[in-house]
């Protein structure tokens, strides 16, 4: 599949140097590229394009130092998602917390809504949702 | 019944951010554990040193048990403790009997990190995938793919290569091999994928975080699963797969590619401080939860390619 992108001066030259190199060699006869005055159309298979783009990911090192960063950063929240999400499961499968006790207050229903919690928290989407309703109650930057 | 359960939970929530705070703390108090598998003089102090900011002094390490060489070190940050297990490489093991290979595995599975140090001598391939080989068959089929899937392979000591040259750009403070070099890198670091990675495709799992706005839920690749937020390939990706599930979820681009980054063998130069930083973000979707807490106290990311211009002028085949 062919596509076509627009290309600012210094991003071609980036691409041009990725494309001299000997391995790229097969993409050469593929590419065009065409002048406009402030950049450059070009045109290039999907394969070349999604080779260069990682190329230029892992070797764009401010960009990676923010990506680092960011994962770092979400892969934390992420497991304290998972952390507060196995607490809640066991509290709804055992006893001896807060919530637990508080079951009486659910009313008659209450067994089988506890069963529709296990599993609703096992549900991503579900999980998700309810992630952002309590969130605020984990977000503390001295945490991080 | 969604508002019912945000009731019912906020009588908990008090307990439940007590004990995730103490968990946290809990978690960010151990030590960062690594298995670093490679023959000596392939330059594992070095990496540990510029990677962690340590000290340890290269050729003066001793060994504190009989088997497993286990180093501790305060780092510079005077707070985190970091314990390095040294175990031997390809080569050095040749006579040794199986259950030092079971005791050198098993330890290795319970590191935060396994890093598999070679050089990138294409000589080095054979006798250590061998190697490796070997110690797989010390475990049990679970434990194999675990093993394995905490292993970042690394090739040591870029600099030494003697075909192209380095710049410094002073801006930045950083180290960069020229186009000829970035071939040669990238050559290098394609073989060895071939011959640890795809050569090993069927212990392969790689885990990543999905990105923001990704809604894969059921792929129908047989080889991709979602779970707890995170997606789970059981296949080396090629740039064909790429292009096919960048198609299918555009949403998912990022994470996609992170897959095809991980499943990567990076070469790297402690020396020039080159590619620590594709290392570091190659290897952090290799920890496990309790790990990840502890990263961002140990690293710092600033520092991680910064080679200061005296230091630039002290090395040979540079352009400054």
């Amino acid at each position: 599949m062919e596509i076509i992108l627009k290309f600012s001066l210094s991003e071609y030259s980036e691409f041009q140097k990725w494309l001299e190199m000997p391995s790229n060699n097969h993409y050469k006869p593929k590419i065009k590229a065409k002048k406009h005055r402030d950049f450059l159309e070009v045109t290039m298979t999907n394969e070349a394009n999604i080779e260069f783009s990682i190329f230029r990911r892992v070797t764009n090192n401010t960009a990676l130092k923010q990506s680092v960063a960011e994962d770092v950063k979400k892969g934390w929240w992420h497991n304290v998602k998972e952390i507060v999400r196995a607490f809640l499961k066991g509290i709804f499968i055992g006893a001896g917390n807060e919530a637990f006790k508080r079951r009486v207050e659910i009313g008659e229903e209450g067994e089988e809504f506890l069963g529709k919690v296990r599993d609703a928290i096992d549900d991503d989407d579900f999980w998700a949702k309810l992630w952002s309703s309590i969130q605020e109650w984990f977000i503390d930057q001295d945490l991080f | 019944m969604f508002e019912k359960i945000i009731e019912v939970f906020k009588g908990a929530l008090p307990n439940i951010r007590e004990d995730v705070r103490n968990k946290i703390k809990e978690e960010k108090a151990k030590p960062i554990v690594i298995s670093i598998m490679g023959v000596a003089g392939v330059g594992k102090t070095s990496l540990l040193n510029s990677m962690f900011g340590a000290n340890l002094e290269i050729g003066h390490v001793r060994p504190m048990t009989k088997e497993i060489h286990t180093i501790r070190i305060k780092l510079s940050n005077g707070k985190n403790e970091l314990h390095f297990h040294d175990l031997p490489g390809a080569g050095e093991t040749l006579s040794t009997e199986d259950k030092y290979l079971e005791l050198y595995a098993k330890q290795a599975l319970k590191s935060d990190i396994i890093i598999w140090a070679m050089s990138h001598e294409r000589s080095d391939v054979a006798p250590n995938q061998k190697y490796l080989k070997r110690l797989l068959t010390q475990l049990d089929e679970k434990q194999r793919s675990k093993f394995y899937n905490k292993i970042t392979f690394v090739l040591t000591k870029g600099d030494t290569l003697r075909v192209g040259q380095w710049h410094y750009d002073s801006s930045s403070k950083t180290l960069k091999p020229d186009e000829k070099l970035n071939e040669i890198f990238s050559e290098k670091q394609k073989y060895f994928k071939e011959n640890f990675i795809d050569a090993f495709s069927e212990l392969v799992e790689t885990c990543v975080l999905k990105n923001e706005g990704c809604k894969m839920r059921a792929p129908k690749e047989n080889y991709l699963r979602v779970k707890n937020g995170k997606i789970m390939c059981k296949k080396v990706l090629t740039i064909s797969d790429l292009a096919e599930l960048y198609s299918k979820y555009p949403n998912c681009k990022d994470a996609i590619e992170k897959i095809y980054i991980d499943q990567s063998v990076v070469l790297i130069s402690s020396e020039f401080k080159y590619n620590l930083v594709y290392l570091v973000y190659i290897m952090l979707d290799k920890f496990e939860q309790g790990s990840l807490f502890r990263i961002k106290d140990f690293i710092n990311l600033n520092n991680l390619d910064i080679v200061s211009r005296e230091i630039a002028l002290t090395k040979n085949n540079i352009i400054i």
